[in-house]
């Protein structure tokens, strides 16, 4: 039987050798049916729920009531469809709670048309009034720089998002400083974690939820670990697991055997990449 | 099947970003490309417009001239473009590096030194085996990552190989990071993939 490189040595027209000219869009064009199969024909791989995600379900859950809540969507439209969905089922779960929530992002100008497109139906199906219950302040620039002014003074971009001044709205009664919120939800693709901790954490101690692309997990989890993160979800797989927590199901779920799928593909395509590398290394190193 | 104008350009623009990709690079990818960079670039010059019309234009008519000041460093900042006034705008920009460094300096020590080093500080031995071994992991791995960053010494002798381990540490830490970006990625293709059978109805 021949071996997968014929023999011992990379050989024109060896299956390795193949691998590493192959046409990418053949790749490219697998990826795409590996990721449509599973859209049309669910799998139900299982989705075992982390400890990252259950902390932020659990100190969600534990937040007394009347807690004043953040909530920063600094989420974008280019990150939406990753964390978009377990932004949504956070707020659902905030939603059916009795708090108070304030939200804004100070790195995103999408923040403002994005919330109230996708999250703001959510408070008003669960009855919650707007001004009392929950204020959309939107985009406040100066992502690091106004964090920390709003920690200071949470009122002092004037107007919400409709022009409402703030210091007529309920909700700000008693309400002013960093000192006054329970705890930050975070929804971020950028910097933005970093920033809260060192101007809501370091500095007031506020309690950071987390739920942030897949890309900046590994970064996160160094303040996580540090317990300066109390909880957090991440990316398409926390999404995943916080649906299945809260008991809000939605696009999360619908995607997890796409995802597991097409990570094993890449998984098998490094290998193979990794292998034809060395033998045609060690072949010209033999010539 | 969705009948909506807007989701149906959206459909297209998809279609027209993943030609490239599937088929090879071609007119109608290149016009979804720069339609793109002109939405994203007009988006946030109207944006910016907002910004100061919001944070200083309308204090200052309601009788706050104090925004004048960030008003006036932000034009200095222009005057980078105009001869012999160059000089001008590093004022302004020293004035945001000061501004930008004081916070840093502020947030920065406490929440990634002191409080980092501390979250370091484990102890070897718990009841739990996996939080002993866990601990352990975390120690070597960031007094050896440390090491590797040395560079007044040749990394030979003592530093030889916990140097060398902290690379292999390093080096996880990058492939945790590209796993991420991976899972990123994937999920926006997904995102559109299933926005393309969903506009066509087959999901």
């Amino acid at each position: 039987m021949r071996s997968l490189w014929e023999g011992d040595n990379m050989g024109e027209g060896s299956f390795l050798s193949k691998m590493l000219t192959i046409d990418r869009r053949i790749l490219y064009w697998i990826l795409v049916v590996l990721i449509v199969i599973p859209i049309i024909r669910p799998i139900g791989l299982p989705i075992p729920v982390s400890e990252t995600t259950r902390r932020l379900y659990d100190t969600l859950k534990n937040l007394p009531e009347g807690s004043v809540l953040v909530l920063d969507n600094s989420v974008g439209a280019i990150a939406w469809a990753e964390i978009g969905s377990a932004l949504e089922t956070v707020t659902k779960f905030i939603a059916s709670k009795n708090f108070r929530v304030i939200i804004w992002s100070t790195t995103s100008p999408e923040c403002g048309s994005l919330t109230e497109r996708y999250l703001l139906d959510i408070f008003k199906k669960a009855g919650k009034k707007y001004g009392e219950d929950y204020v959309l302040i939107g985009y406040v620039p100066g992502a690091v720089l106004a964090l920390a002014a709003l920690a200071r003074d949470m009122r002092y971009p004037r107007k919400d998002f409709y022009g409402n001044d703030l210091d007529t709205l309920k909700i700000f009664e008693k309400v002013r400083t960093a000192n006054d919120v329970a705890a930050v939800v975070l929804a971020e693709s950028g910097a933005e974690g970093y920033a809260y901790v060192t101007q809501w954490y370091a500095q007031y101690r506020v309690t950071i939820l987390d739920i942030c692309t897949g890309a900046l997990v590994s970064e996160r989890m160094i303040a996580y670990n540090a317990g300066q993160i109390k909880g957090m979800v991440a990316g398409a797989r926390g999404s995943a697991e916080i649906e299945l927590l809260t008991g809000y199901l939605g696009a999360g779920i619908s995607s997890a055997d796409a995802l597991s799928i097409t990570h094993l593909y890449l998984i098998i395509l490094v290998v193979i990449g990794n292998i034809a590398y060395l033998e045609e290394r060690k072949v010209r190193r033999g010539k | 099947m969705i009948f909506d104008i807007g989701v149906w350009v959206a459909w297209l623009f998809t279609i027209f970003a993943f030609s490239a990709v599937l088929y090879k690079e071609n007119i109608l990818f290149k016009f979804a490309q720069y339609t793109f960079v002109g939405v994203s670039i007009g988006y946030t010059i109207a944006m910016g417009v907002k910004t100061i019309i919001d944070a200083a234009w309308t204090p200052i008519t309601h009788g706050e001239h104090v925004y004048i000041i960030p008003i006036i460093l932000g034009f200095m900042l222009f005057l980078r473009f105009k001869k012999g006034l160059e000089i001008y705008s590093e004022w302004a920009m020293a004035f945001l590096i000061a501004v930008g460094a004081a916070l840093a300096i502020r947030g920065n020590v406490h929440a990634y030194f002191f409080e980092q080093i501390t979250a370091t500080m484990l102890p070897i031995v718990t009841k739990d085996l996996v939080t002993s071994f866990n601990n352990i992991v975390i120690i070597i791995g960031t007094l050896t990552s440390m090491l590797y960053f040395i560079m007044t010494r040749e990394h030979k002798g003592v530093l030889k190989y916990p140097t060398r381990i902290g690379r292999i540490f390093i080096m996880v830490a990058f492939g945790a990071f590209f796993a991420g970006l991976i899972m990123t990625r994937l999920t926006l293709i997904y995102g559109r993939i299933k926005f393309i059978l969903q506009t066509l109805g087959l999901v």
